[in-house]
């Protein structure tokens, strides 16, 4: 059996990975995808506890997680769509009406 | 040096999808082309999905390539075609100093984490579901007997917000004919 | 070890289909020829028996064309990914009684879990071809595949809230009394006929290559061998739609009103692949029965027609299994 903590390292670094593709990136699709990226990180994690600590509720979780997942980029997929009409692009550095 | 090795030959599934998975993810925040990122992040999530299967989490390793790849990956997929994003090369990234105190931050970060999972390596009492049982009576029974028990309104307001979702989505995206 | 052994099932798996395409695509000319009164194709070899292999050697042997201002990397990719997926859909579907590759836990939905991963395939040919009629195509192909991906799932839920288990085999072994689900499920078992004809991108919804309006769809730009690719990634699904269909609704290898454990397998597996190509000679008769759908009918009749019939068959068949029980 792989030792917990090699699983966890895994996650970190998928979960950094995500992290720096959210601070970088100015596309807000790639941001999405990135932000994407850091629940399955979470998710592997949740998976990786449940089956160490003899659970089912991790599993349950990431079920909920994914449920939650599908419903947020089908809304922020639709917001970017907006975004696009409106303003022709979607560099995430352009979107400042809000910001008085 | 033996110690890797021993661990490698121990699970050789998990290292090699593990660093194919870190490889990829790498690809997917460097590619310029948000096409190539998303391709890449499927791929990525394949090789997630072999990883819950070693931790015998069958059920979760199916719906994950249904649900991420099959679903969530396409409607990436189709925005990107639909507003013609592939041949976007008029998108200026950030440059200089920003990108690197964006690194280090992300770098701080994961030293928070691994001490934090050094920190809470097997501490917890164990549940009532250890692999054996998990084996006898399957998988998706045991997910499904606790989802429809214990989990039920959890469930309930995950399906009405499904729902809500879709009809945010269709009003968001819909063009006003003013 | 492991690894060789499967290795050796993936060479002896792909043999097979392969030669189960070079049947169907013999099969599908002589049947259309049959329905339109034709002859169909009889000069190479005894009836033209031999009129596939020599179409598979000529496509073999063609040349790579590639668009120059195509996405090389995602031009390669999608043939592949279109063939690989359907395929490694056979893993789970049991043939006869302990043959079969795996039998998995949740056999099902990762046979589901594969054909909806099979979208990237026409979407990669499509952008990748950079080509407008392919990438039209491919668009219309996602949308066809994400909306009949739901009633197609939703339609076999009824079998399974039945059976009680996502195993196929297990699935067969509970029709072994002659009580195929198709008959508790007649509603789910067309449900799914239609949804997978058009997951299958079967006529009449071969909307993502109709070539009276897009030239050839998705893969106008193909040639040679990646077109043959595309060519047996089609029949490889629809073989897989068929065994599925086979083994959820009509039984798998079992024979009705006779006990089964008498039989000996080799009698199974020609049960099995009758059963198969009974489907498929459907699926080809449905070609030349329908005309294909326009593209708004095609998407109102997925949402407004079958997901809705098939939510009531889901419902209904609920309400009487919880009744029975209690």
């Amino acid at each position: 059996m792989v030792p917990l903590s090699h699983y966890l390292i895994f996650t970190a670094i998928l979960f950094t990975l995500g992290v720096i593709g959210v601070l970088t990136r100015r596309n807000a699709i790639v941001v999405f995808m990135s932000i994407e990226l850091m629940l399955n990180s979470v998710n592997l994690s949740m998976v990786t506890f449940a089956r160490f600590l003899n659970s089912m509720d991790g599993q349950i979780a990431v079920f909920l997680v994914m449920t939650v997942a599908a419903a947020e980029v089908a809304v922020g997929l639709a917001l970017i769509v907006a975004i696009y009409r409106k303003k022709e692009t979607i560099n995430i550095d352009e979107m400042h009406i809000m910001q008085g | 040096m033996e110690t890797v090795m021993s661990y490698f030959m121990l699970n050789p599934a998990f290292y090699i999808f593990a660093g194919l998975a870190v490889i990829l993810a790498i690809f997917m925040i460097t590619m310029p082309n948000p096409v190539y990122s998303a391709i890449f992040l499927v791929l990525t999530f394949f090789c997630i999905s072999v990883i819950y299967i070693t931790l015998e989490a069958e059920f979760i390793a199916a719906i994950q390539v249904l649900v991420y790849t099959g679903a969530i990956m396409v409607l990436f997929l189709f925005v990107i075609m639909l507003l013609n994003l592939g041949r976007d090369a008029d998108l200026v990234e950030h440059s200089g100093p920003m990108k690197y105190i964006s690194i280090i931050v992300a770098f701080a970060i994961l030293i928070q984490i691994g001490l934090a999972a050094k920190v809470t390596v097997n501490i917890g009492e164990k549940g009532m579901f250890p692999i054996e049982k998990i084996r006898e009576i399957g998988n998706t029974e045991a997910i499904a007997g606790l989802l429809f028990s214990d989990y039920l309104y959890p469930f309930e307001i995950a399906s009405i917000l499904l729902l809500l979702g879709m009809i945010g989505a269709i009003i968001i995206s819909k063009k006003r004919s003013e | 070890m492991d690894v060789i052994l499967g290795l050796l099932y993936v060479v002896i798996l792909f043999s097979l289909v392969a030669v189960q395409v070079l049947i169907l695509v013999f099969m599908e000319r002589k049947v259309s020829a049959w329905i339109q009164s034709r002859i169909g194709p009889n000069r190479v070899g005894p009836w033209g028996l031999l009129q596939t292999t020599a179409d598979i050697i000529k496509l073999i042997t063609k040349e790579n064309i590639r668009n120059i201002q195509s996405d090389k990397v995602i031009f390669f990719l999608a043939p592949i990914l279109a063939f690989v997926a359907p395929f490694a859909g056979f893993v789970t579907i049991p043939v006869a009684e302990n043959l079969g590759i795996q039998d998995l836990n949740m056999g099902a939905v990762y046979v589901f879990a594969l054909g909806s991963s099979m979208v990237f395939s026409v979407i990669w040919a499509g952008y990748g071809s950079n080509n407008r009629y392919a990438l039209i195509g491919a668009m219309r192909s996602a949308a066809q595949m994400i909306s009949y991906e739901i009633p197609l799932v939703t339609s076999v839920l009824g079998v399974f809230l039945i059976a009680g288990t996502l195993s196929m085999r297990e699935i067969v072994a509970l029709q072994e009394s002659g009580t195929w689900y198709v008959i508790y499920q007649p509603l789910g078992f067309i449900l799914f006929l239609v949804a997978a004809t058009a997951e299958a991108n079967r006529a009449p919804f071969d909307l993502p290559e109709a070539e009276s309006e897009l030239v050839a769809g998705f893969h106008t730009e193909y040639s040679g061998m990646k077109f043959a690719f595309f060519f047996l990634a089609e029949y490889t699904e629809m073989l897989v739609a068929c065994s599925l269909m086979t083994v959820l609704f009509l039984g798998g290898w079992l024979i009705p009103f006779v006990d089964n454990s008498q039989i000996p397998w080799w009698i199974h597996i020609f049960v099995f692949i009758f059963k198969v190509y009974s489907m498929i000679f459907l699926m080809m008769w449905f070609r030349w029965t329908f005309p294909r759908l326009r593209v708004d009918h095609l998407m109102q009749f997925g949402w407004k027609v079958l997901l809705p019939f098939a939510l009531v068959n889901l419902v209904v068949t609920g309400a009487v299994a919880l009744w029975l029980k209690s």
